[in-house]
């Protein structure tokens, strides 16, 4: 710990290094992990802030906003890659795209409807959009009634039923649960307030596992519930985030009731009870989506791994773990994956001390350590492979690298479904901010 | 030494691994910008619909009755007021009996209408003060009436053989509507919804009236579907009609029994205007109206393959005809003609020279640029580098904007203009470039144009009323596209390419 603080102060001599390091420039410190190579950085960077340059402004057209808006996500997107501290801005970006998410979606609402609120008008007219959760509710009656027993629009680009299925497709296939901490629009509100104290006031450990039963009780609540009554259960009387897109018309009792449990659902269990545990209580234990991507991670070609030899049980993956995907018990039975509800968020590859956690391919057997070094090394010895030719393989299979595969692929997943949401949430607040200088003139 | 290659053959799970994440590196961005075609595959596999007990219940019957016949028997006109300026207000395109909801799944949201209802919808082809009189026969027998709900309202009497038993009246001024029982003893307000811009009206007859109940056993139910102007004073708020129109009243009437009804739904076969017509004034006696019959198992038109697979040869023999004699002509033309008909004959880069020279001596030519708009646009579509696919397109549009607006400028525009820029936004992905919407106001534009051109352009308007409908369909705007597609088949259009996309959907028997 000294030696580390020793090491730590050394390399603060100098005013520029802590910024430097934050960039990746500097030489990394010994805690820095994931971290990719400049010339990878550069490439992958360059490859994503591409796509981020044509979804924000190719499709939302130049503007301040949209100017913003790419300056920061092709910002964040380098330092997860290069800074050494991908876990942490993750999470930045996460949040952000809850932040960028909201106002957007409200401000949609009321341009189009001139309310948050949902009308029977929006329901006539299968109006009312649609988000992935709702999947978990339409599956089984689809199969019963060969109808949606959703009011939503089924063709369009924006929230409707086609257009979503895509989206959960084209997740399920390359991120998996990983959806739930890259891309979801509501779950960086619960990232965000599980991050509000220090310390947690309330503890889950030894209720891991009941934590995650819950979740997948609640998946088979929901389910067998919307078959049963044929209508979307969780829309209708539990879903938490009602209070920040939108609500049913307060129009008699039942209204009035489901909008109480709206209300207490999302500060009960996205703001206070992250605040306490300092987990993301609502995705570990309430989400059905959440649920349901858990239970179809496998087919994800991305998942983490844990290297059994070289753990040495200190528990800090379980102590950061946000969905309680490690627990106490899983790191004693030596087991090499998290539970299925792993969210491939980064944390615990942060947290582990001996380096023991590591994003793997699925379809290997045990975890690649360090292709970049073998095939380097492996190059060094051919005779006829010149020094060009060694960079570039290195390069090569330091891209393929999972860890990097899998970063690049959830940020350009996560950007561009927030892309247009983002760009108009900083126009409404540069429109603001210039009308507090202008006096709205 | 060991080989080169040795490290992937004991990595081959990580190497296949890596494989796989790099195709998904590439494949995400990709999916997005090609959702359209990933959607189009999910609804080929899926064909998901919405249960249709939030909208109304599954159709029973569908009507739809030809556009611009809003005339009555044959000459009226609409009232001078302003509200009665914009468009076919009193024009009704289509009727949509439903089946009755029993215990609609609506109450599964804590606002909606609950409960067990039956849906009828009126769509008209523009939006406006209609007022629209339903008389239906649900089978009371004697029980039922001959003669209006209120008298001297519509000045018609219904068929002896089905007096109506229950009425509705639709106010489309202020979206509310009432229904009312033969014997006046129930007299309630209806739930009324919206759609397509307020041009429709859905009203939702509660099943707990004992007239409405007799559905439920999926008897044949005969609705009168009677379009008059809104007036609040006029007896039943069916505004009179005289010889000349007025703020207050409609015109072109000749008879003081002429039904006040600007349009109405008629049988097959029968003639709305001799119906409309047989009034007698030396006896008194009111023209008799006749009624459709909604039953259960008539469903909407179906589309015929054969004929379907027929129009299609023709259409394409009318295409490579046309083509072949624009090619003999091509000679014969200079300037801008022959620019143009090389663009349509699909000569670009000949096209795209000519253009160029026309530009080069008249660069604010609204169609010149136009058509070279679209054939930027159209080298987008050629270039397999998507970057530069979506520049290309930008810049036609760019482009076609110019000559939109310069030609709206010259005061006497051109068709050609919107026609180009229509035609490229029903071509480009809808989901990249979102242009569908505007396409369709491109065609609406056009079509009125060539329809001010005169009758000799009737088939022309029906070919921009498909094309408008193409683009609401593409814009996700069913009901506006089937306005359009009514449109083009009320003009009897004879051009096979036409008819082919209005007997695909339907609307061509």
């Amino acid at each position: 710990m000294n030696g580390q603080l020793e090491h730590s102060m050394e390399n603060r001599q100098t005013i520029l290094d802590p910024a430097l390091r934050l960039l990746g420039l500097a030489e990394p410190l010994a805690s820095d992990k994931d971290r990719a190579s400049l010339p990878v950085a550069l490439v992958v960077t360059a490859f994503a802030g591409y796509w981020t340059l044509f979804f924000v402004m190719g499709l939302s057209k130049v503007s301040l906003g949209a100017l913003l808006v790419s300056v920061w996500f092709i910002g964040l997107f380098y330092l997860i890659i290069r800074s050494g501290k991908p876990a942490v801005y993750r999470r930045v970006f996460f949040v952000s795209i809850a932040l960028f998410f909201f106002p957007s979606f409200i401000a949609n609402l009321v341009a189009a409807r001139g309310s948050m609120a949902l009308s029977a008008q929006d329901i006539f007219a299968n109006e009312t959009p649609y988000c992935h959760i709702v999947s978990t509710m339409t599956v089984l009656p689809w199969a019963l009634t060969r109808t949606v027993i959703f009011p939503g629009r089924l063709t369009g680009s924006y929230a409707s039923i086609y257009s979503m299925l895509a989206i959960w497709l084209v997740a399920s296939l390359t991120l998996g649960r990983g959806w739930c901490a890259w891309v979801c629009f509501y779950g960086g509100w619960d990232d965000l307030f599980s991050r509000a104290r220090k310390r947690a006031l309330i503890s889950l450990e030894g209720k891991e596992a009941s934590v995650r039963r819950f979740s997948y009780a609640m998946l088979a609540f929901v389910a067998l519930a919307s078959l049963a009554s044929l209508s979307a259960v969780y829309c209708v009387w539990l879903c938490p985030f009602k209070l920040v897109t939108e609500y049913p018309a307060i129009t008699g009792f039942t209204g009035y009731l489901a909008t109480m449990i709206f209300i207490l659902a999302f500060f009960g269990l996205v703001v206070v009870m992250p605040a306490l545990t300092r987990k993301r209580f609502q995705c570990a234990a309430y989400c059905p989506f959440g649920a349901l991507q858990g239970l179809i991670d496998g087919i994800s070609p991305f998942r983490i791994r844990i290297d059994t030899a070289a753990c040495i049980g200190c528990g800090a993956c379980a102590r950061v773990c946000p969905v309680l995907a490690i627990d106490k018990a899983l790191i004693e039975a030596k087991k090499a994956v998290p539970h299925l509800n792993c969210v491939k968020c980064g944390e615990c590859v942060a947290a582990c001390p001996r380096g023991a956690i590591r994003l793997a391919f699925r379809i290997a057997s045990a975890p690649l350590v360090a292709p970049a070094a073998a095939i380097t090394a492996k190059a060094d010895k051919a005779p006829s492979t010149s020094a060009r030719e060694r960079r570039m393989g290195a390069m090569l299979a330091e891209i393929v690298q999972p860890r990097i595969l899998f970063a690049t692929t959830a940020f350009v997943f996560g950007m561009v479904i927030s892309s247009s949401f983002a760009v108009r949430s900083v126009g409404m607040v540069i429109v603001a901010v210039a009308g507090l200088f202008t006096g709205g003139r | 030494m060991r080989q080169p290659g040795c490290f992937f053959k004991r990595h081959w799970q990580g190497a296949a691994g890596a494989a796989i994440g790099v195709f998904f590196l590439i494949a995400t961005p990709l999916s997005f910008i090609n959702g359209a075609v990933l959607q189009k595959t999910l609804e080929a596999v899926l064909h998901l619909r919405i249960d249709p007990s939030y909208s109304g219940g599954e159709v029973m019957a569908v009507f739809r009755d030809r556009a611009r016949d809003d005339v009555g028997a044959g000459t009226l006109e609409y009232p001078l007021a302003d509200e009665f300026q914009n468009g076919h207000a009193l024009d009704l395109i289509k009727y949509t009996v439903h089946e009755p909801v029993v215990d609609s799944r609506n109450g599964g949201f804590a606002n909606a209408d609950r409960g067990s209802y039956w849906q009828v919808d009126v769509l008209m082809a523009d939006r406006g003060p209609a007022c629209v009189h339903l008389y239906i026969d649900t089978g009371g027998g004697a029980l039922g009436s001959t003669q209006s709900a209120t008298s001297r309202s519509e000045l018609v009497r219904f068929d002896p053989a089905h007096p109506w038993d229950l009425f509705v009246e639709i106010d489309f001024k202020d979206a509310r509507a009432f229904v009312e029982n033969v014997s006046k003893t129930i007299h309630r307000p209806l739930t009324v919804f919206s759609f397509s811009e307020r041009r429709g009206l859905a009203v939702r007859l509660p099943l707990d009236i004992p007239e409405v109940q007799r559905v439920l056993d999926g008897r044949s139910t005969w609705h009168y579907v009677l379009v008059g102007a809104y007036d609040d004073y006029a007896p039943g708020h069916f505004m009179k009609t005289q010889a000349n129109a007025s703020l207050h009243a409609g015109g072109g009437s000749v008879s003081s029994l002429e039904p006040r009804v600007y349009d109405c739904l008629v049988p097959r076969g029968v003639n709305k205007a001799k119906m409309l017509s047989s009034y007698d004034d030396s006896s008194g006696r009111l023209a008799t109206v006749e009624p459709v019959e909604a039953r259960k198992g008539v469903a909407p038109a179906a589309s015929d393959e054969k004929r379907i697979a027929a129009l299609e040869a023709s259409a394409a023999a009318d295409a490579h005809a046309a083509n072949a004699a624009l090619l003999r002509d091509i000679q014969n033309k200079t300037g801008l003609q022959r620019a143009v008909a090389l663009f349509q004959a699909g000569r670009d880069a000949e096209a795209r020279a000519a253009f160029t020279a026309i530009l080069a001596t008249a660069p604010e030519d609204p169609r010149a640029l136009a058509y070279q708009g679209a054939l930027t646009a159209k080298e987008g579509g050629a270039t397999k580098n998507l970057g530069a696919a979506i520049r290309f397109v930008n810049e036609g549009f760019a482009l076609m904007d110019r000559a939109v607006a310069l030609d709206q400028k010259a005061g006497t525009p051109f068709a050609d203009p919107l026609v180009a820029r229509g035609m490229v936004a029903i071509s480009v992905p809808e989901t990249v470039f979102n242009k569908s919407a505007q396409g369709a106001e491109d065609f609406g534009a056009a079509a009125a144009w060539f329809e001010g051109a005169g009758p000799d352009f009737a088939e022309t308007c029906a070919e921009m009323f498909v094309d408008q409908g193409i683009a609401f369909e593409r814009a996700s705007e069913a009901e506006a596209a089937e306005i359009s597609f009514i449109k083009a088949a009320s003009l009897d259009p004879k051009k096979a390419s036409t008819i082919l996309q209005l007997v695909k959907r339907g609307y061509e028997e």
